[in-house]
């Protein structure tokens, strides 16, 4: 209190003033950020409040152009398992990356990139993965 | 005596019988002729009784016409002639018709029986009796009968008297006379003249003999020896001496000196055959099941068959397999009949001696059969999971096969790939059944069975869950372990054609508590130890096989339940939410949800939750990453729903839902109210 009333030059009106403040700046400094990314792979937030590494930007956006490639290819036949993990990495990626945890966004990635290897490399040794999909999209190509 | 006579000789004088011819003109009383009565009277009118008998023809005369002349005047004319001569006579006795018979002067005694209607059944013919006067004449017309000579019978004279006698054998009451019985019976109505014949003939009785009779006609008189006579061995005894007849040998042989002899009065007795033990140097026995087993009589070049066919052949019963000769010298072979027959062994029939013996056993396999029957060197035994286990005998040209088929073949529960053969003092081998079955192969790459091995087809593991007992005969190598939430967990059989997914369900599936996403299978045949994570549940939403772990013989399986111990929960794999919801805890979270839906899974918040500052704090994985605290408006988001602006919750993460006392407001009332506490206190104390 006698602090108060030294910081107030002895007006007692200030020195409650200045009480009331700190109970009210007390009150308003308890709480973290707001979060964000968790439903990132379905709504990614438009202003991200975090600084992205633009490196894992790109890395996140070619591995959904290479999910794409490989549900074109008709990997969901031949191996559905791996291709549905490959779709959770990608996922727990996208929400670390968005959701401000990048170190844990570059594990992700990168065991999807693994994952995605995998993919191609199984689907060479398997007899008609891969191909029967694209023979009927040629066939529709040609049909239509 | 001769009967007969001649009419006019001047030497025959008047009998009883004869017919006098009187002539007397004009007196009609005599124009008939006269009969000289038995008496040997003539009965005349007018004169009566004359007697006449003795005299000859004129003196007949002379008297007649002195008695006449006392009554006629006239009898220049008189004449007397014998006009026929009669003879009346007497049968009596056996005879239909008894009493006076009047025959021709030549009659005879045949004639005169005849007259008086012949003879009846039972007259003794052979002993007829002629009276004449006090005399009596034995007469044998039987004689007569059989000879014809006449001179055998007397020549009859008026007045006599046949009698014909009764056979003794008539016995004293007059009853109707058989005479059939009696002539088949014996006609020896004499005992000491009659031959005596019984015993085994048709015809028992006495018979008289002729001279000349041997045995064997008396045999024949009696109808002949009987089937059941024991004709080596008759008796007869001739004057008080017994002897023995061989009839069978003297029909052999044609001797006539080895007839018994005979004599009237003998006694010839056929005793019945008797069941003598035939024993001689050419005798050969055949026992056991034939239709007539026996002795049979055999000559050189007798052999088995024709003894066997004698004997009518072997019975249904009989075991023709195991036919045994005994020989005289104590050997005993056996023989094959059925082989022989069946033209699978190519030994000559055995030669049959005199004296042996062949035995046809009987089957073993009839009804009330003893085990011990089956002996031990024509015995297999077959045991384990057969339908009919048990010992059968055992022939050479069977083979594995037929045993076991024979046995009712292998149950459900046989394990035929291990069929164990046991030889007896060898060593035992197995045999892989099912590979023959499904391979095929010749029989020849069966293995060889003889008599006296043991077969022992072993059992498939049985369920674990059923049978604990049977746990320990199946081998580790052979088994897989399956533990925790499944339906019968245990260990089973397992081999390296079988997966996952066939263990899994031998083992009835996971159960309800089950957590298929945390499936971990131990590979133990390994080098190293490792374990596999299966999420289950990916297999089935995706039906990638390619999932599925390989499992082999050896490994363990174990499925954890959802409801584990906390501790058990690794913090990696769960969130905290910790404050003002209904449930506060660790719950388990993957990328597939939001910190929505696990707030509704803690139960939502409380009534007094602060929702305006959810805190999620987010826990680095990364070794460079940087822990971090966000705060979630849910008040906000309920308003204005932002889906972008959900706070990264991922497993590991805690979320805290504050009470109302930590919200702004109430942490600024706080203040405010402490502070005008403490300068209430101040300004009391200040004023004071």
């Amino acid at each position: 209190m006698s602090a108060c009333l030294n910081a107030a030059g002895g007006n007692v009106k200030a020195c409650i003033a200045i009480l009331f403040m700190g109970a009210l700046l007390s009150a308003c400094t308890a709480w973290p950020p707001h979060g964000q990314g968790g439903l990132a792979e379905q709504r990614v937030p438009a202003n991200s409040r975090e600084t992205l590494p633009a490196e894992l930007e790109e890395q996140l956006a070619a591995l959904k152009h290479g999910l794409q490639v490989v549900q074109r290819k008709g990997f969901a036949a031949c191996q559905p398992a791996h291709l549905l993990a490959f779709q959770r990495q990608l996922v727990s990626g996208e929400r670390n990356l968005y959701g401000g945890m990048s170190a844990d966004a570059r594990l992700s990635l990168a065991n999807a990139q693994q994952t995605l290897a995998e993919l191609h490399s199984r689907a060479e040794q398997q007899t008609d993965c891969g191909i029967r999909h694209a023979a009927l999209e040629a066939g529709n190509s040609s049909a239509d | 005596m001769s009967s007969l006579g001649s009419y006019g000789d001047e030497a025959l004088t008047l009998r009883p019988g004869d017919i006098i011819q009187l002539s007397l003109p004009g007196e009609p009383a005599f124009s008939d002729p006269f009969t000289v009565e038995r008496d040997g009277n003539l009965l005349l009118p007018e004169l009566g009784r004359v007697p006449v008998e003795g005299l000859s023809e004129a003196q007949a005369k002379d008297l007649l016409l002195k008695k006449l002349g006392v009554v006629y005047r006239d009898l220049n004319r008189f004449d007397l002639q014998l006009k026929e001569r009669q003879l009346p006579i007497t049968v009596l006795g056996y005879v239909r018709k008894p009493g006076p018979v009047t025959l021709q002067a030549l009659g005879n005694i045949q004639m005169a029986l005849a007259a008086a209607d012949g003879l009846v059944p039972g007259a003794q013919i052979d002993k007829l009796q002629l009276r004449r006067g006090s005399e009596v004449f034995a007469v044998d017309y039987k004689k007569y009968l059989d000879s014809g000579d006449a001179n055998l019978l007397p020549a009859l004279q008026p007045r006599d008297l046949i009698f014909v006698p009764a056979s003794p054998l008539i016995g004293n009451v007059q009853i109707e006379f058989d005479a059939a019985t009696l002539s088949a019976g014996g006609d020896a109505g004499e005992s000491q003249q009659a031959v005596k014949v019984f015993g085994e003939v048709n015809n028992p009785g006495s018979y008289s003999i002729k001279p000349g009779n041997t045995v064997v006609d008396m045999l024949m008189r009696a109808g002949g020896v009987t089937r059941y006579a024991g004709v080596e061995r008759i008796r007869v005894i001739t004057q008080g001496a017994p002897q023995l007849f061989d009839l069978k040998a003297y029909l052999d042989s044609g001797d006539a000196s080895r007839l018994a002899d005979l004599n009237g009065g003998a006694t010839i007795f056929v005793p019945i055959q008797e069941e003598a033990v035939s024993r001689n140097a050419s005798t050969v026995y055949i026992m056991g099941e034939v239709f007539r087993p026996g002795a049979y009589e055999s000559q050189q070049g007798t052999s088995f068959f024709d003894i066997l066919a004698n004997a009518g052949g072997p019975t249904r019963f009989a075991e023709s397999r195991q036919i045994r000769i005994l020989r005289i010298d104590g050997q005993v072979e056996s023989f094959d009949l059925q082989a022989y027959t069946e033209g699978l062994v190519k030994a000559a029939q055995p030669e049959i001696r005199p004296g042996d013996a062949i035995f046809v056993p009987e089957k073993t396999d009839m009804n009330e059969k003893s085990w011990l029957k089956v002996a031990p060197n024509r015995a297999v035994m077959v045991m384990g999971q057969v339908t009919q286990p048990g010992r059968f005998e055992w022939s050479d040209e069977m083979s594995l096969l037929d045993l076991l088929a024979h046995a009712g073949g292998p149950t459900a529960q046989a394990d035929i790939a291990n069929v164990q053969i046991v030889a007896p003092g060898g060593k035992p081998s197995i045999f892989d059944l099912s590979d023959f079955l499904r391979e095929g192969g010749r029989l020849q790459s069966l293995p060889q069975i003889r008599a006296g091995f043991t077969i022992m087809v072993p059992d498939l593991p049985q369920d674990p869950s059923n049978n604990k007992s049977q746990w320990v005969r199946q081998a580790s190598e052979n088994s897989i372990y399956i533990f925790g939430q499944v339906g019968a967990p245990g260990r089973y059989a397992f081999n390296p054609q079988l997966s996952f997914i066939d263990i899994l369900s031998a083992a009835d599936g996971p159960t309800a508590a089950a957590d298929i996403h945390n499936i971990r299978v131990t590979h133990r045949n390994e080098s190293r130890p490792r374990v596999t994570q299966l999420d289950l549940a990916d297999y089935f939403e995706t039906g990638d096989e390619n999932l599925l772990p390989r499992v082999v013989p050896g490994d363990s399986i174990y499925v954890p339940e959802k409801n584990r111990p906390w501790l058990d929960e690794k913090k990696e794999t769960m969130v905290r939410v910790i404050g003002a919801v209904a449930k506060p805890g660790r719950y388990r979270f993957n990328d597939e949800m939001t910190i929505l839906d696990l707030l509704a899974e803690a139960g939502g918040p409380t009534a007094t939750a602060y929702l305006k500052n959810i805190v999620v704090v987010n826990v680095a994985k990364a070794q460079a990453g940087q822990d971090q605290a966000r705060s979630f408006n849910f008040a906000t988001f309920v308003r204005k729903p932002d889906f972008s602006q959900l706070p990264l919750v991922r497993p590991g993460d805690t979320v805290y839902v504050p009470d109302s006392t930590a919200s702004n407001w109430a942490v600024f009332m706080k203040g405010v109210t402490d502070t005008v506490s403490i300068l209430s206190i101040f300004a009391i104390t200040g004023g004071l």
